[in-house]
């Protein structure tokens, strides 16, 4: 090692620059450093300190991050060893020097690095220890996590209200009525605003039963009128059951995991369920009996305790999973904003699409939900109109066409009529599944687009611990097992980094994300404001 | 219309519906009385009592 390297290393362990380099013995240190091989103890590490003008360290400070078998090649990794615990701790090497260094207490020194370093096999011990909890949830299955949102709840109750209005209505007229009859009772029983629907369910239902008389609709809509009863009680049945589990969260000793999402759609929600079931039963945590509040699980009618309740959970869960979806919302954001203040770590999953498996999913969702995802990409992908072939235009014209007047003619929006999706998808076949790999492609454009500007680019991916000035950056993953096995290091403190130097700049780079989890600035003026207001 | 325009414009094929709507509450029971109020005009009310009642006679054996 050459004093040059000398004073390098020390420049990065105390986070300044050494002063006052013509005062500096350099060619006694050329004969001091000579040997690599050369063991050197606190006492000597001390010397050569003060040999270029810095301050000493305690021994707990040498005995940590040098150790016994320190000698003068293996310097460098000492120091980057202290780098990595002070980004992690501080975000500050200077601190970080300055507290460490001066601490004589050996236990009270462990201590204080212990949360950047905790020890894997005694996390993962207390994990696999914990007893079982007093009480379950109740599982809401996949196809039923919609009614947990108030949307499609109040499609079922919207359409029951609806269908039984003009059930009352048909039978008021009698069967014999005739079909202006209808009309002039509906018109009478409903509000203008509603009428206009009303009115569009009775010609539906007349398109597609054009010899079908007020009898026979007065028999569709018993059983209409039967079949959405059905649903409301399982709305009903799935409400209790998701209100009662918000309870049981309420009362768990342990949360590890919060999932930060937002979900409006029915498909929102169905998407949620299968990430958080493949990750939770993924090979990488199941051993660790982890607790998580599964938003899909739980319901509050009350706005004000839905927030409450879900602040109470970021605060008791160890890290966040950010389910990046189509789009950006308060919620979720705030979610994100929030864990990253507390000095808590975010994952943010993006899923990697499969453009052709993703085609084969979308070809299996009822109309409805393919013209949403089309809508979505239309607003999300503003590249999407520059990419479209002649051809694809011609199959957007036909399919988009053919999808509204599907949606348009559909006569109950909370009841899925099997054998019409089924025909709509026989007729359209070739075309749809061209219209559908359009979808899937912008939505891969639109997620890979999402997960570089989190991982690159925005800003706010890298957020303040607004206790202690710690920057903290989001970690951005693309499948399930990066997830899973991010997860697994997060909770048992095994991360894995790569200390970075760019541009003067010091990064912490998590290992499987690829991304900045801490930095130091080397922005003299920046750095010196933000500490003023954090270790003052 | 050209599928431009149309990509543009991203017409709706219907109007809002009530359910759609942001609603500064998840409360299903509050939004069902409010459709109700909604959906139907004093004379539809009646209608509906009526329908009711007649439906509610051979259940409770009165016709009998």
């Amino acid at each position: 090692m050459s004093p040059e390297d000398l004073i390098t290393c020390v420049a990065r362990l105390t986070g300044t620059e050494v002063k006052g380099q013509d005062g500096i013995d350099k060619d006694g240190l050329k004969q001091i450093l000579q040997d690599d091989s050369r063991p050197i103890d606190c006492s000597q590490f001390n010397e050569l300190l003060l040999m270029v003008h810095k301050d000493r360290v305690e021994a707990p400070f040498f005995d940590y991050f040098f150790g016994p078998t320190c000698t003068i090649g293996t310097i460098p990794q000492g120091v980057e060893r202290f780098q990595r615990a002070a980004l992690l701790l501080y975000g500050n090497f200077v601190h970080g020097y300055r507290k460490l260094s001066r601490m004589k207490d050996a236990a009270e020194f462990k201590r204080e690095v212990a949360a950047a370093f905790p020890d894997p096999a005694a996390e993962a011990a207390y994990f696999q220890s914990r007893q079982a909890k007093l009480l379950e949830i109740e599982r809401i299955e996949k196809g039923q996590t919609p009614f947990v949102g108030y949307l499609s709840a109040n499609e079922v109750r919207a359409d029951f209200r609806r269908c039984e209005l003009l059930l009352a209505a048909v039978e008021t007229v009698g069967a014999a009525g005739a079909w202006d009859d209808l009309l002039t009772t509906v018109r009478e029983m409903a509000q203008q605003e509603e009428f206009q629907l009303l009115e569009a369910t009775i010609k539906n239902f007349r398109e597609a039963n054009p010899r079908a008389d007020l009898a026979r609709l007065a028999e569709f809509l018993k059983e209409s009128f039967e079949r959405i009863e059905h649903l409301a009680k399982t709305v009903d049945s799935v409400l209790t059951r998701a209100t009662r589990n918000q309870g049981t969260y309420l009362t768990w000793d342990h949360m590890d995991v919060y999932f930060a999402t937002s979900m409006r759609k029915a498909w929102e929600y169905k998407d949620l369920y299968e990430f958080i079931d493949r990750l939770m039963a993924a090979d990488e945590i199941r051993d660790l009996g982890l607790r998580y509040f599964d938003p899909t699980q739980a319901y509050t009618d009350n706005r004000v305790n839905k927030g409450l309740v879900e602040a109470l959970m970021l605060k008791r869960a160890r890290c966040t999973v950010y389910s990046v979806q189509d789009t950006d919302t308060l919620g979720k954001d705030s979610e994100l904003a929030s864990t990253l203040a507390q000095g808590k770590p975010v994952i943010a999953f993006i899923p990697d699409l499969d453009v052709e498996k993703r085609t084969a999913q979308l070809l299996a969702e009822a109309p409805a939900t393919i013209l949403e995802r089309w809508r979505f990409v239309l607003y999300a992908d503003d590249q999407i109109g520059q990419r479209l072939t002649d051809d694809d235009r011609k199959v957007v014209d036909q399919v988009e066409d053919a999808l509204k007047l599907f949606c348009g003619r559909k006569i109950w929006s909370s009841l899925r009529d099997e054998e019409a999706i089924r025909e709509f998808a026989s007729t359209t076949r070739g075309a749809l599944e061209s219209f559908c790999r359009l979808i899937a492609t912008a939505e891969k454009i639109v997620y890979d687009k999402r997960a570089r500007t989190l991982k690159e680019s925005h800003p706010l991916a890298l957020q303040v611990n607004l206790d202690t000035g710690v920057a903290n950056g989001v970690l951005v993953v693309r499948t399930i097992p990066d997830c899973a096995a991010l997860l697994r290091r997060v909770l048992l403190g095994e991360m894995e980094f790569s200390l970075e130097e760019q541009a003067g700049m010091w990064h912490l780079r998590e290992k499987i994300s690829g991304c900045i989890y801490r930095v130091v600035t080397n922005d003299r003026k920046l750095n010196n404001c933000f500490w003023n207001f954090y270790l003052r | 219309m050209s599928t431009d325009t149309r990509l543009i414009l991203n017409l709706p094929a219907q109007p809002e519906r009530f359910e759609h709507r942001e609603r500064a509450d998840y409360d299903l029971e509050r939004f069902d009385r409010e459709f109700q109020e909604r959906l139907y005009s004093e004379k539809g009310r009646e209608i509906l009592r009526a329908w009711k009642q007649r439906e509610a006679r051979p259940a409770n054996g009165e016709d009998r």
